[in-house]
């Protein structure tokens, strides 16, 4: 991680930056102010997730995607003309992306993820991993994370989407908390006075730390033990949709493709067997109809996943605000968030 | 004869839509529409219920009526707006209005994201129209730089569905009652080809909700209003700088902006001091006399002085409702659940309300019950009655003359003003567009 000299907020960024400052605070957004980076995959999600972060004044973004736009790629996302058909998706990105804020550095590299020497991701403060293979996220996370870089990881599979995050074992942040005013010990007073009262017009800073696991301990739960079939019951099934989905990804190198419906679908129906009797769990807590809902990036869904993991991004940089620890799962259908954690204790 | 009518009014806008359609389908092509894609719209198409037309047979067809001529009304182009105009754009949505009566600020740039530097001062809908449709091809966004009270049902009966990313409850409230007024009964029985589902979100902070209203079906605005918490006096900068509105953004641009400018005593407004609040109060009922803005009185700035805190006004709910709740240590999630229609709803619930107060109560403490109970809310009821056969304005605050003329009725008894036991009073008022009755009911 580079060192930061302290970032300086412009009359023309308070002015703009009004609206978050006020929310967040000085501070935060100065943090923001110097921090870079990275993002892996402009897809639905990708473009979702570059918006946000732009918007909200990083000091610069990576978008890194060695891809070909396609005819749908215009219109999984807003940020790549029509007539971009052939150029490369960073490439085509990049002119609407900056429009977005000119005070950020957007940076376009074509290359892929796997290509990209160790020390390449050393130069940012954050990592965001969309559309990756699992084991390219795993060596990612493995070594941005030994390098105090925070690493973040999401997609978005039709209606279903997750986000998760590796802030490291020692995440420090603070939270704002209203005052707790001490009675007085002047014993003239009645009963009322000796209470703590919480002053609502004052609050205070109260200081947190947060331990997060690597991504490959996330993923690689014992279901097996007693503890853990016990924990079952209160378990989202999304942990395991993900690891569905995470393996047909592996193995067809793409995710579920509209134009070979029938036939990834019953390759989702196979995968979705293995996987959780590989695991020693029964086929049926992951119940079929997953299998009709999960091809393609949605739009909607792309704006509510990204917009929880931009904002996972923006409290983990500004160091303000308690994380979410470690999995946000989106079930679209229901309209339904989760948080979760999913890895040792 | 009516329903007759308004079914084939109906059907016969619906074969106009159908002729209408698009020949050149553009990038809706057939092999963009995989099997499978739209089977959540196809199940909900199929399924008989409110949104089946007598004349509509379910097909694939449906989904092309439900992508090339469906028509939605956004209402908002702030922050809500831009990402809702964006999402249904990109989800193939082609017949789009915009209504906005803002025009954009620099403060909007960090989220407004449809709008850049260059469109500082022009109107919202017209930016956001234009960047959607000169980005997303076939798409066709119609913008309005108006006020949602300047259109009238024959507007809003072109729409199929009307989502909200409103700022103010008042104007939830209005589009509400404007959707609730278009319904038609028939013996009693609502006729479902007459609702328009609403769709709301509001966002406060880290917090938002979203919801769905069916019209004379489920909960609507009127039903849930205790559950928005009490609207503090703070309002968006731009709001107060450029386009005030209500008498509170008046005081507050002389408390904050004319007093940090002209600092008349010198150092920072006591919220105790009388001069101070004089001062505020002279200016506030300037800047609303140049804006035909009434409503501004010593006592509402006086509250505005005393509150310290500068807060975004909310438009949330409290804890309910798709919204982020904190569970223990361990999570936050959030969850959907079915609001209840309010059996009594001054809104939806079609029966006129009724009131208790004695013969000897002031009209005053009518006035005041209308404005400060929970279900209600009212801002500046206008209250009219019939006595002796004729229409009388009993108390009306937003024409100065007609308030001049009746004020002393604020004083005087029930009794004094000519009410009878079982009087019905007819109020109007900003949240809404239809005026409610209420039945006085004499206590003893």
């Amino acid at each position: 991680m580079i060192e930061k000299e302290d970032p300086v907020i412009s009359e023309e960024e308070a002015a703009q930056y009004d609206r978050q400052i006020r929310l967040w605070g000085l501070d935060a957004q100065k943090r923001l102010r110097g921090s870079r980076v990275l993002l892996a995959g402009v897809g639905g999600l990708g473009a979702e997730l570059a918006k946000n972060l732009i918007l909200a004044g990083v000091k610069g973004l990576t978008l890194l995607d060695h891809k070909q736009v396609s005819e749908e790629s215009c219109r999984a996302q807003f940020l790549i003309p029509v007539s971009a058909q052939g150029q490369n998706r960073a490439q085509a990105s990049l002119e609407r992306a900056q429009n977005l804020n000119p005070m950020v550095e957007v940076h376009a590299d074509s290359d892929r993820v796997e290509d990209k020497p160790d020390d390449f991701f050393l130069q940012f403060d954050a990592v965001c991993l969309t559309g990756c293979s699992r084991d390219l996220m795993v060596r990612v996370d493995q070594l941005c994370s030994q390098h105090n870089i925070k690493v973040f990881c999401g997609d978005v599979y039709g209606y279903y989407g997750y986000t998760f995050c590796n802030l490291g074992q020692e995440h420090n942040y603070v939270e704002e908390k209203p005052k707790v005013v001490k009675p007085s010990s002047d014993s003239s007073d009645g009963p009322e006075a000796k209470k703590a009262k919480v002053d609502p017009n004052e609050t205070t800073m109260v200081k947190k730390t947060a331990s997060f696991c690597t991504l490959k301990a996330a993923l690689e739960v014992d279901w097996t033990s007693e503890k853990a079939k016990a924990s079952l019951k209160r378990t989202p099934v999304d942990y395991f949709l993900l690891h569905v989905l995470l393996k047909f990804r592996t193995d067809k190198g793409r995710d579920p493709d509209p134009k070979a419906c029938a036939e990834d679908s019953r390759l989702l129906k196979q995968i979705r067997d293995d996987v959780l009797e590989a695991m020693g769990l029964s086929g049926d807590l992951l119940a079929d109809d997953f299998i009709s809902y999960c091809f393609s990036e949605m739009s909607p869904v792309c704006a509510v996943v990204g917009g929880v993991l931009g904002q996972e991004v923006v409290k983990a940089l500004s160091q303000r605000d308690a994380p979410h620890r470690n999995f946000f799962f989106f079930d679209g259908r229901k309209g339904n968030g989760m948080v979760d954690y999913f890895g040792p204790n | 004869s009516y329903c007759l009518f308004s079914r084939e009014k109906k059907r016969r806008r619906l074969e106009d839509l159908t002729e209408k359609m698009a020949v050149d389908s553009g990038h809706m092509d057939s092999d963009c529409d995989w099997d499978g894609r739209w089977n959540h719209v196809k199940k909900f198409l199929e399924r008989p219920g409110p949104f089946t037309h007598p004349d509509f047979e379910p097909s694939t067809e449906s989904l092309q009526f439900l992508l090339e001529t469906c028509k939605i009304l956004v209402i908002g182009a702030g922050g809500l707006g831009c990402e809702l105009l964006k999402n249904l754009a990109l989800s193939g949505f082609r017949l789009i209005h915009v209504v906005d009566m803002d025009t954009i600020d620099v403060s909007n740039l960090n989220r407004q994201f449809l709008f850049r530097p260059k469109d500082v001062g022009r109107p919202k809908a017209d930016v956001a129209a234009d960047f959607i449709n000169s980005r997303i091809s076939g798409c066709k966004v119609v913008p309005h730089f108006k006020k949602i009270q300047d259109f009238d049902d024959s507007f809003y009966r072109q729409f199929h569905i009307i989502v909200c990313g409103l700022d103010s409850i008042i104007a939830r409230r209005w589009i509400n009652g404007m959707l609730i007024s278009l319904l038609s009964y028939e013996d009693g029985v609502l006729d479902p080809s007459s609702i328009i589902p609403l769709i709301d979100g509001g966002t406060e902070g880290f917090k938002g909700n979203a919801r769905v209203i069916l019209p004379g079906m489920t909960a609507c605005i009127d039903c849930t209003l205790e559950l928005y918490p009490p609207q503090v006096i703070n309002f968006p900068m731009c709001t107060i700088a450029t386009m005030p509105r209500l008498p509170e953004h008046c005081v507050e641009y002389a408390r904050i902006l004319q007093w940090a400018k002209e600092r008349p005593f010198g150092g920072f407004l006591d919220g105790d001091n009388p001069e101070h609040i004089q001062w505020v109060f002279e200016k506030s009922q300037e800047r609303a006399a140049e804006f035909n803005i009434t409503g501004v009185t010593y006592r509402l700035t006086q509250a505005a002085c005393a509150t310290e805190v500068f807060k975004i006004a909310t438009s949330a709910y409290i804890p309910l409702n798709n919204y982020m709740v904190f569970n223990d240590v361990d999570g936050l999630y959030t969850y959907t659940f079915e609001a209840e229609r309010k059996e009594n709803c001054t809104a939806c619930s079609q029966v006129p309300q009724d009131l208790q107060f004695p013969p000897s109560a002031k009209l005053q403490e009518v006035l005041e019950y209308l404005t400060e109970t929970a279900s209600l809310q009212m801002k500046s009821p206008a209250i009219t009655t019939t006595l002796e056969g004729k229409n009388k304005t009993l108390y009306l605050q937003s024409v100065k003359s007609i308030e001049e003329r009746t004020r002393p009725n604020l004083c005087k008894t029930l009794k004094e003003l000519g009410l009878s036991d079982g009087q019905e009073i007819a109020v109007a008022d900003v949240t809404t567009p239809q005026t409610v009755l209420f039945k006085i009911n004499f206590t003893a």
